[in-house]
């Protein structure tokens, strides 16, 4: 195949002052891959300073400005096409959309070879719930919008391809699933548990278990405080992490007073890692999950995980063989950690065949060659 | 899986005879109030009844079923512990006849223990695993005429330095868990080196078959066959599957009525007929190593935070209870594997509990080791020191908290409490030196006046830390 240039429109990466959450690894990450295989990308997005080439990927900051979510998208778009015109000479082949924040930019675009993708849709964003205000509407409207003129589609997940064609009637054979990739050695370190659990005034010996990522009522951390004191009820000894900020804090911590939790808020990528390599189990208590990073990451780490049979996790997981997978309920999160808890071995065995499943599955290389394999069929004229 | 055709693996199979010194749970000082000996009142005191009732269940008639299959050409191996020989000897001589005549059969191997079945060996001292591997050689030419040279490292995992004190020991292979430690992804039906010293690994799932499963009605392959059995052990791709049981599976915790005796009499002939052939763990161990096994990779099992604290405090008591008996009898393993919810089984019977029993029975280990140190100080060349240096039962323990919540841990002892002060969070700390509860615990409970006027008001970690860790340097000078 020959070379291409690629554009990617994404509001985060991991080079910019912006970064809000799975969104921007993932993004980078597959531009950062995509350039190593000889392909020139160019990444649209925001941030301040200059223009910069970081591990061979062009970036193009902007910085939009705009009195609410909408607004601010749209000058972002506006911003944005105006860079892309910039550097469209040679054209560009490929301009790849990363979910509905930039989707005005394509409809300016919309005669090129595009592509979006899917990270997660507005209702799947609110716990699998609709929304009557009128920025879920809008935001609603943009995806459905972006589904329909984009030339092809990719989700994260099986589960997030139905949303998407259920919600907005994207035809079946537009949408491809293309899971998110993950460099797995660099979330696995060897280390003392111990004396990471120490740093957190943990006793080194004592379980515990970790939440990451956003503090949101689509991630459902609420689910978990809910379920500590029955955890407690079984083993006493168990202590709670949970990384990542979020709207849900303040009510978080007022429910989890008294309890052994620690509200760690933004963490750096390093203390991510070793806490990840620390903890025993890592639970994933999402109303709605399009992917999952939190588990190809905690699968990479060899943790094994206690996650909601939601979209991607419930994909993703084999029962009782990798993780445990229980309904969105509290009193179903604690048995499912009650269950692991106590039996270090019956953990350990499951984290390492969830690393298995990461090597096989979940690589960069083989997320690159699918997506790849997506960009030659809107080239050579199809699907269509 | 092995091809139709190629040579089944060998059956290596071993027995634990073991009787442990059980807690007395209803212990409390006061019941020893004014008695001269102590030791009566802390373990269990209808000891020799309940050996007997074992004896009768297990112990008998499991022995004359093997003492029929070895002179029937079956190989097995015993590992039997230093106390079980004495309380046999004591009560039980004519057990102990036939156990002789079991140990010492042609086709029967004598494996090397920890004499008091010990938790040594996890010591940072290694000096108590030595003593007692010797003792118990020592025991087992006396009793047998037979210094065995196959060491059952079952009960923890094995570590660069346990391998290192039994080679020193002359002990020339080593059967270890495959359920833990640094053999649990390896496949365990092969010989390996560790840290040069060969190594037999157990085979968790087959041993657990019989230990565990065997009477589950629930259990599809319930209930189990000899022949069904041998049938498993046949496929089971390898040069040599190791089993290693409890003995007193056979009778006791799997009682007579689940069949499980005629089943081991069912074995021998069930083996030879899938063409297995059974071997002593010394001619397994020749068998061409399977490549070296490593270090641990990843945490394996780890202990419990009450196991840790035990652990710690009985290696401390080395030094401060005056009766070896005593502090040996609560070395047992029984007593730390208690102290957890869930113990790996492999080959020993289901241990699952609640929370609250692995408390509870550490709550009264520590009340006892705690009594005995108190006992001993009155004849210490130090008693003040020695006091001071005591551990103490969770009822007295300093309970790590801050302000709204516990912290999860507790300092039973002043080295404890140094250790903790380590990891403790600052606001933990500085909610205790508020409250001046590390001068009032020093004070009151630990009884070190002196120490406690030096820690009075210092509210730096470290020099909280660095002042008792010092004090303890000093008084264990004072005792020796």
């Amino acid at each position: 195949m020959e070379t291409l240039k690629l554009a990617f429109f994404c509001w985060e990466s991991l080079h910019s002052t912006f970064k809000v959450g799975g969104l921007a690894p993932a993004a980078t990450h597959l531009a950062e891959r995509l350039a190593r295989r000889g392909h020139e990308v160019h990444f649209f997005t925001r941030g301040e300073g200059d223009d910069a080439v970081i591990n061979n990927v062009h970036y193009h900051y902007c910085l939009p400005f705009g009195g609410n979510v909408i607004e601010y998208c749209r000058t972002m778009s506006n911003m944005l096409v105006d860079a892309f015109r910039a550097h469209d000479t040679p054209p560009f082949d490929i301009l790849h959309f990363h979910d509905w924040h930039l989707v005005e930019a394509l409809h300016t675009l919309r005669d090129r070879n595009t592509v979006l993708s899917f990270h997660s849709t507005e209702y799947g964003r609110h716990g699998g719930n609709f929304g009557g205000w009128w920025e879920f509407k809008e935001i609603s409207g943009k995806e459905w919008y972006g589904g329909y003129i984009a030339k092809a589609v990719t989700t994260v997940s099986n589960s997030t391809k139905t949303e998407v064609m259920w919600l907005y009637n994207a035809p079946e054979w537009k949408v491809t699933v293309i899971p998110n990739g993950i460099d797995p050695d660099a979330y696995y370190t060897r280390l003392d548990p111990g004396e990471v659990k120490k740093r957190y005034g943990i006793h080194p010996l004592a379980p515990v278990v970790l939440f990451v990522g956003r503090l949101t009522y689509q991630k459902g951390p609420d689910l978990l405080v809910q379920a500590i004191p029955e955890i407690l009820a079984k083993r006493w000894d168990v202590q709670f992490l949970f990384a990542g900020t979020g709207d849900m804090r303040g009510y978080l911590e007022g429910m989890a007073h008294g309890l052994p939790v620690q509200f760690l808020g933004y963490i750096s990528d390093t203390d991510h890692i070793r806490l990840l390599n620390a903890c025993d189990l890592v639970a994933i208590p999402s109303r709605n999950e399009p992917f999952g990073l939190v588990l190809t990451e905690a699968w990479s780490a060899e943790r094994c995980v206690v996650a909601t049979d939601v979209g991607g996790l419930s994909e993703n997981i084999d029962n009782y063989r990798n993780g445990i997978k229980v309904p969105v309920r509290p009193d179903s999160i604690a048995w499912g950690i009650c269950h692991l808890i106590d039996d270090p071995v019956y953990m350990q065995k499951l984290g390492r065949a969830g690393r298995r499943k990461v090597m096989e599955k979940f690589r960069w290389d083989v997320v690159t060659e699918k997506t790849l394999g997506v960009y030659r069929k809107v080239l050579s004229g199809g699907p269509r | 899986m092995t091809g139709a055709g190629s040579n089944p693996p060998k059956v290596c199979l071993g027995f634990d005879i073991h009787y442990p010194c059980y807690l007395n749970p209803g212990f409390h000082p006061d019941v020893v109030k004014g008695k001269r000996n102590a030791k009566d009142s802390y373990f269990n005191p209808g000891m020799k009844e309940d050996l007997g009732e074992v004896i009768d269940r297990s112990f008998r008639p499991t022995t004359e079923l093997l003492l029929d299959l070895l002179d029937g050409g079956f190989t097995c191996a015993f590992a039997i512990s230093g106390t079980v020989v004495e309380h046999l000897r004591e009560w039980y001589p004519g057990m102990l006849e036939l156990l002789s005549r079991a140990a010492t059969h042609r086709n029967a191997e004598l494996l090397a223990q920890t004499y008091y079945h010990s938790v040594a060996g996890q010591f940072t001292d290694l000096t108590e695993f030595m003593d007692e591997v010797l003792m118990h050689r020592d025991l087992m030419k006396e009793h047998f005429s037979v210094a065995p040279t196959t060491f059952a490292h079952t009960d923890y995992a094995i570590t660069p330095a346990t391998a290192k004190a039994l080679i020193g020991a002359g002990i020339e292979a080593a059967i270890i868990e495959g359920g833990e430690g640094p053999a649990l992804e390896k496949d365990p039906n092969h010989v390996y080196t560790y840290h040069g010293l060969p190594v037999l690994v157990t085979h968790c799932d087959l041993s657990d078959d019989i230990a565990v499963r065997f009477p589950w009605r629930g259990w599809d392959k319930w209930p189990l066959m000899a022949d069904q059995y041998a049938g498993w052990l046949s496929v089971s791709p390898g040069d040599c599957i190791t089993l290693f049981l409890d003995y007193r599976i056979f009778g006791d915790f799997i009682g007579p009525e689940s069949g499980i005796l005629e089943f081991l009499r069912a074995l021998p002939s069930a083996l030879s007929a899938e063409g297995i052939e059974t071997v002593r763990p010394s001619d397994a161990a020749r068998l061409t190593p399977h490549g070296d096994l490593g270090e641990t990779d990843g945490p394996g099992r780890q202990r419990t935070i009450l196991q840790q604290s035990a652990i710690e405090a009985l290696e401390e008591a080395g030094g401060l209870v005056a009766d070896p008996e005593v502090w040996r009898c609560l070395l047992e393993t029984e007593h730390i594997r208690r102290m957890a919810m869930r113990s790996p089984s492999c080959g020993k019977p289901l241990h699952a509990v609640s929370h609250q029993a692995t408390y509870d029975y550490f709550a009264s280990f520590m009340r006892i080791l705690s009594h005995a140190e108190v006992r001993s100080a009155a004849s210490a060349p130090s008693p003040k020191a020695a006091l001071s240096l005591r551990c103490v039962p969770p009822d007295k323990a300093f309970f790590f908290s801050s302000y709204d919540r516990p912290a999860g841990y507790a300092a039973h002892s002043l080295q404890e409490l140094a250790n903790m002060l380590e990891f403790a969070p600052d606001d933990v700390i500085r909610y205790h030196v508020e409250r001046e509860d590390f001068y009032r615990w020093i004070d009151q409970v630990i009884g070190d006046k002196k120490l406690a006027g030096k820690i009075r008001g210092v509210s730096d970690r470290n020099e909280l830390q660095s002042t008792i860790r010092k004090r303890i340097g000093k008084l264990w000078k004072r005792l020796s």
